[in-house]
């Protein structure tokens, strides 16, 4: 009997073992090497995106579609070897997608292309998580005055994309926040030109922007007016871009405070003069 | 397989029983006998010796014999596994003499299937299993590739690179992403089989359909591979040594069908006349070639060589480099035979095992080397493996299994600089390298790209590539276990608890050198990297089992529970600018400061299982299975972790029925079908849910404040989908096994699988952003098709043979998906596309219908084009002249676009097909292995090197010199041109787009294997203490029949379920002699 008891006490206790092994929230996963929402939500995980954003500026980054020379702001592909300004070099076989536009004769499988599109609507979207991002800050860690000021540069970098991606196809989609995955409303239409978005968001962060920044790479104010006015240019509404660009010329200063100045244009691309005056949004290839 | 073991220690216990109540009761003769098996003449140990109709018995001893106290007129049942049970009558003598004959009824092996293990003829799913003397007959030194042409149903796709892994996959490619089965080694749900040594295999199992595999649930929608290791066996402690030696031979010939030095000389002569290899000689090739550090770079002529030889200099300090190297004429150099020379293999193993009635053990050790055909690889391992069981009480048993395996190689993967099918790898290098550059300079370092004009090409010299592999160290160690406790209680039920576990670690450190050889590379840095990685999975399984038989129902049913994790991680760093190489300076600390990357990753997941299986049998004539599986994944989002999947298969063994008695060549025969649901969630990551947040220098740093000495960290975030859950597969069955007038074993089998809710990362529109995508249930692939396999048993006097052969088909359809999407970009385009209709790997691409032969016929087409809108006209096909490809104009407008690309090549085989032949012929014995597949095409994308001029510098095919398109010949004769005309730059009509020009027929047939061994007689060897000796001679890969060009058309996958693009493979077809011994004492 004592045996008996035995043989089933093992067994028994064998299974109590396994199933309390699942009363344990074993399936409970966290994130892993990765913020969840929740994490980020401070004002330091706000300006993290916000870096993120900005991080863009060149057209680049790890992880993307295309190479560096596909989708860079530098638009060398697509301005001075289209324009002729500059030859792709090497053989045809190398990059015959390069080829192609340098020839005028790019067809739909030219990823080229594609590659670019989607960096400037990554771009759009790392500026859109900012402004997603605040309303979901409930710390108390962000004041109304940064929230304002992390607004204004989410709204300038996202107004930066558009007009990228809008001098290369003029009618292209604008997508705002409202515009997630998760409500799948993604599918944008782009049945006209959006000059006008694009200058609105310009418009927006001008008027909340400061004139100076404690980081030279931050946009002020006076980035905003003048990328305002060059949109409405691409609009051909000369008089009110002509209006701001006085005013830029006059009073405009970059984000370090110095005068914006009409010195040579080769300047900024000359590695001792790049943080000239005339620059009015500052970025380094990482 | 525990329980058929428990079975037999009972018997065992019975029968010592029997024994000692026999020498009491009895006052009958005593007979002595020896058994002996009918297929290697050996005594057969363990024997259980019976008279019929009492429980007197005995067993035979270690050298087959046994002695029982019988009356003449007794009939002795004689039986062991493996062999048909035998009956003598006793007669006068008091010697008898029993052949067993080999079980040629295969429906009575003791299978392991999930969780359990059933008799052949009990199993109403689709379980295939592996002879594993045929499947060990080709040496393996990744376990895997047993696998090859051994099972119906299971493709195995093998390279040749020391060591380097086959890809298997079971009915067909069921997703877009891994399509691996499930490895189970002893209970272990482990990574992969590939260190498991051949020889402590015991079984392989291969469960294939829903009624067999759903008991795995979520990792069983692959199907499920059962590899048992071997136990001690019942008697004396066996001692046996296994191994072999042999060569491996590389394929000879010019393999890549190339030019030589001089036929390169004439090819630019005749189409790059201003080329600077040959400018201003007369169409020479000038004798050397230069550059310097300081820009000067160019050619001369021997005349001319004392004003530069003396400037030769290689410094530490590119800048300072003055490199000169001198051409080679005739022949040139053989690139390929430069660096794939003949290398040796070896393996052996030492193994001891043993047991008693309470206690097994099996013990083994061993050492493989594999140096490859390609210079400076190889593969050494070295794994030692205990496996023991001991039975406490007669109701209480606990054991082991472990293994332990270190291995040497570089890269981990053989060694082969850049990696199996690359471009840049060394094997592509060998076309890719002219053949007038040398291997040595002219003061004996690498020749290469730099020493001359541009128009060298950028090629890496693949013998330096492979040399600067000697001090690319990969360590991986590992180990893989299982401790089970077992109890048996009230009577019919066991309750088991096993621990399984698998630890993986990785560990690499490598110099990277500056090229100075190189064109290109010449002016980088050195570079130094060392990084390590480890990975641990283990499974924690309870299952508690009833098994009854009442009257004629017998039930076996089985409830179970289990855990299982998954954890990795890595970490890398890297390092530029070494002062010195030498690898006992290199360390990470030693670079130049800021130079040093980091990088990490972790992984992590978790399942947790609840699952039951239900066999009846009634009357041995119906077999009803049932398995139902509840599984919960961490990778999915609370409320999406469980699926429940459940299958049922019934089997009717009609061989039973009375109506079929009378039918005496119809030993067997088992009709079978199932259905179920099972499932996959493989491909899907992690953090699939969530829309986290990630960070990196290079993809979200910024430098905000100007400097980009400090780059301010940023952060991007991907999209999660809260809706993603498990892949389904749908799996029909119906089959039958039969075994046939006493010598065939055939089993067909018919399936349909549908794996549904497809995992895809899809690609989504640009306007969502650019994070991570979400991993969407989307998509459906359907496989069908039909697995054979048949075995032949004859025997004719002395010799006994057998012939086996099996078949597998798979006809692979995506029936749904989300979104088309192209994989495996090259450089003209990427080279397939998976749509709806057609197979997962598809060639897409635009159809050459032959070559333009008259510019008059363009412009008869060019004139028909209609303006577009900006006023512009297009011509019918862009590039289009004389001598250039003539695309199909698929869509039928009228004109070559994108719209008229097709679908030009499919890599999937109609069948593929394996052949088995054995035979003994009294101490001889003969194997041959032949594998096949058939109506399989390959995208040779080596051709776009080699047959265009323009399309990268490098060596040219001999086609282009003496067999491309030529004006000068009649559209007849050109018609059968090998290559488009001779052309110094290429084109869209040339070599520019995927086009059909690339497809080749890749079927094949190989000769696996071929063996010839002699096994020495138990008394021959007695005075020498062996019991016995097998030695053996091998030929692998004797011939390769194939219409293919390139090396092997057995084309592993390079992205996502593509196999068949030829990127530079190391081939598997290579010869290979080989010395075996197989000793036992």
């Amino acid at each position: 009997m004592k045996n008996l008891k035995l043989k089933i006490m093992i067994p028994a206790a064998v299974l109590l073992l396994a199933s309390s092994y699942s009363c344990k929230k074993f399936l409970d996963s966290p994130a892993i090497g990765s913020l969840t929402p929740e994490v980020i939500a401070t004002r330091t995980g706000v300006d993290g995106v916000l870096i993120g954003a900005y991080s863009l500026a060149d057209g680049v980054y790890d992880g993307q579609q295309g190479s560096p020379w596909e989708t860079g702001t530098d638009n060398w592909i697509y301005g001075s070897v289209v324009a002729g300004e500059a030859f792709k070099g090497s053989n045809p076989g190398d990059q015959p997608a390069a080829a192609n536009l340098e020839a005028f004769n790019a067809t739909g499988s030219n990823d080229y292309l594609d590659h670019k599109w989607r960096v400037c609507y990554a771009g759009v979207q790392r500026a859109n998580d900012v402004l997603r991002l605040i309303p979901t800050v409930k710390d108390g860690s962000v004041t109304d005055d940064q929230i304002k000021q992390y607004v204004a540069e989410a709204k300038f970098l996202r107004g930066y994309y558009h007009l990228e991606a809008a001098k290369l196809w003029k009618n292209v989609p604008y997508v705002d926040e409202t515009i997630t995955y998760a409500a799948n409303n993604y599918d944008v239409e782009n049945t006209g030109p959006i000059w006008d978005k694009i200058a609105a968001d310009f418009a927006a962060a001008a008027a909340d922007l400061p004139e100076t920044q404690p980081q030279i790479g931050r946009a002020n104010k006076w980035a905003a007016l003048a990328f305002e006015a060059k949109a409405l240019m691409y609009d051909h509404k000369y008089p009110e871009a002509f209006t701001i660009l006085k005013d830029v010329i006059a009073n405009g200063k970059t984000s370090s405070g110095a005068a914006y100045a009409l010195g040579k244009y080769a300047n900024n691309f000359n590695p001792s003069t790049k943080m000239a005056p005339k620059a009015y949004l500052l970025y380094k290839h990482l | 397989m525990f329980k058929s073991l428990l079975l037999k220690g009972r018997t065992l216990c019975l029968l010592l029983c029997c024994m000692v109540s026999s020498l009491v009761v009895t006052a009958q003769t005593k007979h002595t006998g020896r058994v002996t098996g009918s297929d290697d003449k050996l005594p057969v140990v363990g024997a259980s010796v019976r008279v019929k109709g009492t429980t007197v018995g005995t067993q035979t001893d270690v050298n087959g014999q046994f002695s029982i106290n019988v009356n003449p007129g007794d009939v002795l049942v004689i039986s062991y596994l493996g062999y048909q049970t035998n009956e003598v009558t006793v007669g006068a003598s008091e010697s008898i003499p029993v052949v067993l004959q080999v079980g040629n009824n295969a429906l009575n092996e003791v299978v392991v299937t999930g969780y359990t293990s059933q008799r052949k003829k009990d199993i109403s799913g689709s379980v295939t299993t592996v002879n594993i003397t045929a499947a060990k007959s080709v040496p393996s030194v990744s376990s895997e590739s047993l696998l090859q042409g051994q099972a119906a149903g299971v493709n195995v796709i093998t390279q040749g690179a020391p060591g380097a892994p086959a890809q298997v996959i079971i009915r067909g490619a069921s997703n877009f992403g891994n399509s691996q089965p499930l490895y189970v080694i002893d209970g272990l749900q482990a990574r992969d089989m590939s260190n498991v040594n051949p020889n402590d295999i015991e079984s392989i199992s291969v469960l294939k359909d829903a009624g067999a595999a759903a008991i795995y649930g979520v990792s069983g929608g692959n199907g499920v591979v059962l590899v048992t290791t071997k136990k001690g066996k019942q008697g004396k402690t066996v001692f046996s040594y296994d191994a072999f030696y042999g060569s491996t031979q590389p394929k000879s010939g010019n393999v890549f069908n190339v030019l030589g030095a001089d036929e390169f000389q004439t090819l630019i002569a005749k189409v790059d006349p201003d080329n600077d290899l040959i400018k201003g000689n007369s169409g020479k090739i000038y004798d050397y070639g230069y550059q310097s550090g300081a820009g000067a770079k160019g050619v001369f002529n021997q005349s001319n060589a004392s004003a530069f030889l003396p400037n030769y200099h290689l410094d530490n300090d590119p800048a300072r480099d003055y490199l000169i190297q001198k051409f080679v004429k005739g022949a040139g150099t053989d690139w390929f035979h430069e660096i794939f020379k003949s290398a040796p293999l070896q393996q052996h193993t030492i193994s001891a095992s043993g047991a008693n009635d309470k206690n097994t053990y099996f013990m083994s050790a061993a050492y493989t080397n594999q140096q490859g055909t390609l210079i400076n690889t190889y593969f050494k391992r070295y794994q030692a493996r205990v496996n023991t069981t001991f039975s406490v009480k007669d109701h209480v048993r606990v054991g082991e299994n472990f293994s332990f395996f270190y291995i040497q190689s570089p890269n981990g993967g053989g060694g082969l600089a850049g990696g199996n099918q690359a471009e840049g790898n060394p094997i592509s290098e060998t076309y890719r390298t002219l053949p007038i550059i040398p291997v040595r300079d002219i003061a004996g370092n690498l020749g290469g790209t730099y020493a001359g004009p541009a128009a060298l090409g950028n090629a890496l010299n693949p013998v330096g590539m492979q040399e600067r592999q000697t001090t690319t160290n990969t360590n991986l160690w590992g180990m893989q276990g299982t401790a089970f406790g077992e109890v048996d209680f009230l009577k019919h039920f066991t309750v088991r608890t096993s621990f399984s576990t698998e630890i993986n670690n990785r560990y690499y450190y490598n110099i990277g050198y500056r090229q100075y050889d190189s064109g290109e590379a010449h002016g980088g840095n050195n570079s130094y990297n060392e990084g390590s990685s480890y990975d641990t999975r283990f499974n924690w399984s309870n299952t508690i089992n009833y098994k009854q038989t009442f009257g004629q129902h017998a039930i076996n049913l089985l409830a179970g529970f289990e855990a299982r994790k998954y954890n990795y991680r890595e970490i890398n760093a890297s390092t530029q600018n070494l002062f010195s190489l030498d690898p006992f300076y290199a360390n990470i600390s030693n670079g130049t400061s800021g130079t040093t990357a980091n990088s990490g990753y972790g992984d992590l997941n978790r399942t947790l299982s609840l699952f039951g299986r239900l066999d009846y049998t009634f009357a041995d004539k119906y077999i009803l299975g049932a398995t139902i599986r509840r599984d919960g994944s961490s990778v999915f989002y609370p409320g999406r972790q469980y699926g429940t999947f459940p299958s049922v298969s019934l089997a009717w063994r009609t061989s039973q029925e009375e109506f079929m008695k009378g039918v005496t060549w119809v030993n067997d025969l088992k009709i079978r079908g199932s259905y179920g649901v099972s499932g996959y969630n493989g491909n899907v990551s992690r953090n699939s849910f969530y829309n986290g947040s990630g960070g990196g220098p290079g993809s979200s740093a910024y430098p905000i404040d100007g400097s980009s000495s400090s780059i301010t960290p940023g952060y991007f975030s991907n999209l999660g989908n809260i809706r993603t859950t498990w892949e389904r597969d749908k799996v029909m069955n119906v089959g039958f096994d039969a075994s046939l007038f006493g010598h065939l074993d055939i089993t067909a089998e018919y399936y349909k699988k549908t794996i549904s809710n497809l995992l895809q990362n899809l690609d989504l529109l640009a306007t969502v952003g650019g994070g991570g995508r979400p991993t969407v249930n989307i998509g459906e692939v359907v496989n069908k098709g039909v697995d054979i396999s048949a075995t032949y048993h004859g025997q004719a006097g002395d010799l006994t043979y057998s012939v086996g052969a099996n078949v597998t088909t798979v006809k692979n359809t995506i029936t749904e998906l989300g979104a088309s999407f192209f994989t495996t970009g090259i450089r003209n385009g990427s080279v397939v596309k998976n749509d709806v209709g057609t197979s997962i790997g598809q060639f897409y691409g635009y159809k050459v219908i032959g070559y333009w032969n008259t510019q008059a016929e363009i412009d008869a087409l060019n004139a028909a084009q209609k303006p577009d809108v900006f006023g512009g006209v297009s011509p019918y096909e862009k590039d289009a002249a004389p001598g250039r490809f003539r695309y199909a104009d698929i869509n039928g407008d009228n004109k070559i676009d994108d719209n008229d690309r097709t679908f030009i090549g499919n890599p999937n085989p109609d069948f593929t097909y394996g052949v088995n032949l054995g035979a003994q012929y009294k101490g001889f014995d003969f194997s041959a292995v032949l594998y096949g597949s058939q109506g399989n095409e390959v995208y040779n994308s080596i051709k776009y090197w080699t047959n265009f001029y323009g399309s990268q510098t490098g060596n040219k095919s001999k086609d282009l010199l003496y067999n491309a398109w030529d004006p000068a010949k009649s559209a007849a004769q050109n018609a059968n041109a090998k290559t488009p005309i001779l052309e110094k730059t290429t084109y869209f009509s040339t070599a520019d787009a995927i086009s059909s020009y690339y497809i080749e027929d890749g079927s094949f047939l190989k000769l696996r294997s071929v063996q010839i061994g002699y096994t020495f007689g138990a008394n021959m060897l007695k005075s020498i203490g062996v019991d016995k000796l097998h030695v053996y001679v091998q030929g692998t890969n004797l011939f390769t029949a194939t219409k293919y060009t390139g090396l092997d058309p057995e084309l592993q996958s390079v992205d996502r379920n593509s196999p068949g693009i030829d990127l530079g493979n190391y081939p598997n077809n290579e010869r290979r002699f080989i010395l075996g011994v197989n000793l036992s004492f």
